[in-house]
């Protein structure tokens, strides 16, 4: 498919670009110049700085490549543990199916940004900007299971109620052939797409963390951060045109957020 | 010091005196917004900003503090006079004065209001500067206009402390709900507004003699939202807006239709401060890295305070000398000079203590790296900022600090009580000028010394000696020698500097031209502590008879 | 005959829910034998096969009764002993025969993975053969196709040459045509022909289509109301039925009743 090329090609490109942000990128993330605060787009600052200084370029880089990359790190426990769960699920027998559900359920229904409070109020201080972020990343992941999970369950159930894993049984092969070579490979497509699904979902929650400065801690910028500064910039919402590069960041998200909905809304088979 | 500035009021109001009669308004309601609806609207219970605020529209109290000159005045007593080495007061009280239901006002109320205030049975935050530790307050009334307030020994500023206390109605059926203030509670609406109307039994006459206040009513609706506050402002459905930051208030000040107000340099400040609590869970090294004087003058000469107040204060912010603004005209200690960006002199002042720069990085004589951790507060921008303001210019020290935002609660839990921190990056609000409030957190034995608080006894010699002359000057009633033993405390401090000031920001606020005779000040209530006086240009009201 | 027959079942199934769908069925099996079972849908017929395997707990039913294989009872069978038998010694054709086949194995690994199932032996040449024996092509190409690269009639040769890989006793046939155009049908139904003559495999032949069962068993049983109501040569079902419904079904059937006279010129 034609469409899905390009879209693939500009993801690429993005991941270069972002991946070679040090040579990219005119100066550092964290570097302030102070004698240019809040500056419109120059020669030197293509995107202009921010309230400290520091080259707008340069941060949206840094933090998009920061979030692009731990979004699919978290998407990837997630969907992990929704695959265990899940199939423990569909598996292991009505009272433990019950079990799972309730739990489920709860998850869905925790206030997870409490949780993420309490954990980060429990971790030592002198944790690098880098740590902290993975942890916060890690616990997104670490609660995302509850929604996939309930997918690959019915996903799971289908499959062992499936002709083909009857067909199996009726030729006598053992079960553990049966799981490995005939359910296991039937709910990775399942997983890979729920995969995609979440991977948004984990970059927006990033996102809405970091407004409320709870992801990534100073100087370094993610996309949370980035967005956060909006917030104060409403005379760039105002007038988008003329304070167009105010709105980089929030265009890039929504870009990469569609981009990858649409790349993952492929003609697929089966399942 | 000189006075405070008030650029734009001078412009924009007049003194009633230098108006004509006729050209004062009387009518109209006054809207503004507070974040966060009263909790209590009991006068002497009230905790909050904004049960504070409705209070002192509502209610009357002996004397006023003057939030523009900083001086007591008389309000409900026309005079007083100490006794006893500073430990009594005597009240001189007016007559005639009616509450708001009508019911008169007279010794007996004042009696019944301190009573009630010293009922141990009755929580009360106003009460804890009136409850001494040792012995008993006596009070009691000689007629009907004299009361004497007895305490166990000398209080400083004694006088002071009457000025937030409101007088209740010892007759009155409807008890606290009446008051001597200018305003009565009309309507009030969960969540959502609280209307008050004038007091029409309201005592004080302006210089012509009508019945003040000028005003009709005031509206005070509830928004958390700044944005929102301020969108409404600039369409014209608030009448006042304060507590500004510094970008909210340059964009106002580009607004023709308003008037912007500089009401000069807080009171608050903030400070960043290490962790000297000898039990603290932190490394050894760096609790003696964080209790050598020569390291904390040397962080405090590597920070950039003009940068500070530039690019994070867009210049509404001044660099701080120490826990007393410039702006409390009497007690700041005019020898104090906020420190100056100096990196050479800190290096310089490092290594002469053993530290060395190795490479980019800067170690101890132990060989250890030099990094520590800021703890702040989440969802403060400004403060944020600071931090990584903090961040850069110690990086080019060779030293490395990360900045970790905590919500609150668990801020608070850890420079409080497990003391699990290195450094603090936080605001500190102060509304007392008199320094008797600031006792707590100077004594070394006190509960809010921060950096190392509940001493038994003083760890070091010079926390020995602000001792001293802490209470020093609670004992004496002279102002000036007062004056002088806190002057001690102020260079103590900034010669230690256990505390780091950073920066004291300006007051700034705005209002709708129509509001007159404004007096804003930076002593909240900052734009309304003169409420009685303030009347609308025109429109809303009719011309006074 | 008189031997003692390879198969010989007394079998009351249910469902919950559903209620009896096999009513104390009785039916024998010969070795060598095509016993063509024919009813309504719904009449229990897929059931019987199911319950044959042990399998019906599968598809949520009950089952009780003797199930004699090989004079055993499989029954008293152990699930152990069960799985060493199926595919083995009775195999399985089901009536959707691309939704049978793992979507996510080529031919040639479903077809290995059915020899494994019983044998640690190299099975290439049997395979070979087996395909070679249900015309399939042995060539590459086609063992590395997936199921949704094959037509419906190609897949059912390939369950079937899965379901006779390892030469069993008894083929159970559940509808195996109905999925499948006319003429593909009657290649299928040649084949079972061809199986049983070349491997003598007895099949129990389930379907609703008396014609084709007619063409294909050597003998015929009626499945009414969750019982046998008649057993008999296909001659002597079609031209005298002895209960009501197996005469219903025999009048239902099409008669190829065009003019022939009219067609053939004379």
């Amino acid at each position: 498919m034609k469409l899905r090329r390009i879209i693939a090609c500009l993801l690429i490109g993005l991941a270069v670009l972002l991946l070679g942000a040090r040579w990219v990128a005119p100066h550092g993330y964290e570097q302030q110049f102070r004698d240019f605060i809040a500056a419109s787009p120059t020669k030197e600052f293509p995107l202009g700085t921010d309230a400290l200084g520091r080259d707008r370029l340069a941060r949206l880089l840094y933090g998009s490549r920061l979030s692009l990359l731990l979004a699919p790190a978290a998407a990837a426990v997630s969907v992990f543990l929704a695959a265990l769960i899940g199939g423990l699920a569909a598996f292991a027998g009505k009272r433990w199916e019950r079990a799972i559900l309730l739990a489920t359920d709860l998850t869905l229904s925790l206030p997870w940004l409490f949780l993420i409070l309490t954990i980060r109020g429990a971790m030592p201080l002198d944790v690098q900007p880098e740590i902290s972020v993975l942890i916060t990343f890690l616990v997104l992941g670490l609660l995302g299971w509850a929604g996939p999970a309930r997918v690959v369950r019915a996903g799971v159930k289908k499959i062992i109620a499936s002709d083909f894993v009857f067909q199996a049984n009726a030729m006598g092969t053992p079960p553990r052939r049966i799981f490995f070579h005939y359910i296991l490979p039937n709910v990775r497509p399942l997983l890979f797409a729920q995969f995609w699904i979440s991977l948004p979902v984990f970059i927006l929650s990033e996102a809405n963390l970091g407004a409320m400065g709870l992801s990534v801690s100073e100087p370094m910028p993610s996309w949370g951060n980035l967005l956060r500064e909006l917030e104060s910039q409403t005379s760039a919402l105002e007038h988008p045109l003329q304070n167009w590069w105010l709105l980089a960041p929030i265009v890039l998200l929504v870009g990469v957020v569609s981009l990858l909905q649409v790349w993952q809304q492929r003609p697929k088979g089966s399942l | 010091m000189s006075l405070i500035l008030i650029p734009f009021l001078l412009a924009a109001a007049a003194t009633p005196a230098e108006l004509s009669a006729s050209k004062i308004l009387t009518g109209g309601e006054l809207r503004f917004v507070l974040p966060s609806e009263p909790k209590t609207l009991h006068p002497l219970q009230v905790s909050d900003e904004s049960g504070e605020l409705i209070r002192y529209l509502t209610s009357g109290s002996l004397v006023r503090l003057n939030r523009v000159s900083q001086k007591i005045e008389p309000e409900l007593a026309e005079s007083w006079k100490l006794g006893d080495n500073g430990a009594q007061i005597t009240f001189q009280l007016r007559k005639g004065l009616k509450y708001s239901d009508g019911s008169p006002f007279d010794s007996a109320d004042v009696v019944f209001t301190i009573q009630k205030l010293l009922d141990k049975t009755m929580v009360s935050p106003a009460a804890e500067s009136f409850r001494p530790e040792t012995g008993t307050v006596e009070v009691k009334a000689l007629g009907a206009t004299t009361v004497v307030v007895k305490f166990p020994s000398h209080v400083a500023g004694v006088e002071r402390l009457f000025s937030g206390l409101s007088i209740l109605s010892s007759r009155s059926p409807k008890k606290e709900a009446v008051g001597l203030g200018p305003f009565v509670i009309a309507e009030s609406k969960a969540g959502s507004f609280l209307r008050m109307t004038r007091n029409s039994n309201y005592w004080k006459k302006d210089s012509n003699g009508r019945q003040l206040p000028y005003l009709d009513g005031i509206r005070v609706e509830f928004q958390r939202n700044r944005d929102i506050e301020l969108l409404r402002f600039q369409k014209g459905e608030l009448d006042l807006v304060s507590n500004l930051e510094p970008e909210a208030f340059e964009k106002l000040k580009t607004n023709p239709a308003v008037t912007s107000l500089d009401l000069g340099t807080s009171l608050d400040a903030t400070q960043l401060w290490f962790n000297q609590v000898p039990t603290a869970p932190i490394g050894a090294y760096k609790k003696e890295w964080f209790g050598s004087q020569a390291f904390r003058l040397a962080i405090s000469e590597s920070i950039n305070r003009k940068d500070m107040a530039r690019v994070v204060y867009h210049g509404f912010g001044v660099p701080a000398a120490g826990s007393i603004s410039p702006s409390n005209i009497f007690w700041y200690a005019n020898e104090l000079k906020a420190q100056e960006f100096q990196p050479k002199a800190a290096l310089a002042r490092l290594q002469k203590e053993g530290f060395r720069l190795d490479g980019e990085q800067l170690k101890d004589k132990g060989g250890n790296l030099v990094e520590f951790t800021i703890v702040t507060n989440t969802g403060n921008k400004v403060r944020e900022r600071l931090a990584a303001m903090i961040q850069a210019d110690l990086r080019q020290m060779g030293i490395k600090v990360t900045v970790a935002a905590l919500d609150f609660p668990s801020l608070i839990e850890r420079i409080m009580r497990t003391f699990n921190y290195e450094a603090c990056l936080l605001g500190v609000v102060n509304t007392d000028l008199d320094p008797s409030s600031q006792m707590n957190f100077w004594l070394s034995s006190g509960s809010s010394h921060a950096w190392n608080p509940n001493q038994k006894t003083p760890v070091t010699s010079w926390e020995a000696d602000i001792d001293k002359w802490m209470r020093l000057q609670s004992k004496e009633i002279d102002p000036k020698k007062r004056k002088a033993a806190f002057d001690k405390v102020q260079v103590i401090a900034a010669l230690q500097s256990p505390i780091i000031y950073l920066i004291n920001k300006r007051t700034l606020g705005a209002a709708s031209p129509r509001v007159k005779n404004l007096k804003p000040a930076i002593l909240p209530p900052h734009m309304v502590w003169n409420i009685e006086e303030i009347y609308f240009a025109e429109g809303a009201g009719k011309v006074a008879k | 005959m008189g031997l003692t027959p390879l198969l010989s079942l007394y079998l009351t199934a249910e469902y919950p829910g559903k209620g009896t769908v096999l009513n104390g069925v009785s039916l024998d099996v010969q070795a060598g034998e095509i016993l063509g079972l024919v009813g309504q849908s719904g009449s229990g017929k897929s059931t019987l096969a199911l319950s044959i395997l042990r399998l019906l707990h599968f598809k949520g039913g009950s089952d009780s009764g003797s199930i004699l294989f090989r004079e055993t009872d499989l029954m008293k069978a152990s699930e152990k002993d069960m799985r060493k038998l199926r595919g083995k010694d009775i195999s399985l054709v089901m009536q959707s025969p691309l939704a049978s086949l793992n979507p996510s194995m080529t031919v040639g690994n479903q077809l290995l993975e059915a020899w494994r199932a019983h044998s640690k032996l190299d099975g290439t040449q049997v395979i070979m053969e087996t395909l070679r024996q249900v015309s399939l092509s042995v060539d590459v190409a086609f063992l590395n196709r997936y199921p949704t690269q094959l037509s419906v009639g190609l897949a059912q040769r390939v369950l079937i040459a899965m379901a006779v890989l390892h030469k069993p006793a008894l083929l159970l046939a559940d509808e195996p045509t109905s999925a499948l155009d006319a003429l593909t049908q009657a290649e299928i139904l040649e084949l079972f022909a061809r199986l049983n003559r070349e491997n003598a495999t007895a099949m129990l032949y389930v379907s609703h289509d008396l014609l084709s069962v007619a063409s294909l068993c050597h003998r015929i049983a009626i499945l009414h109301e969750g019982r046998i109501v008649e057993q008999g040569e296909p001659k002597d079902i079609f031209e005298n039925p002895q209960h009501e419904y197996t005469r219903k079904l025999v009048n239902a059937v099409p008669t190829l009743r065009f003019k022939s006279r009219e067609l053939i010129p004379a």
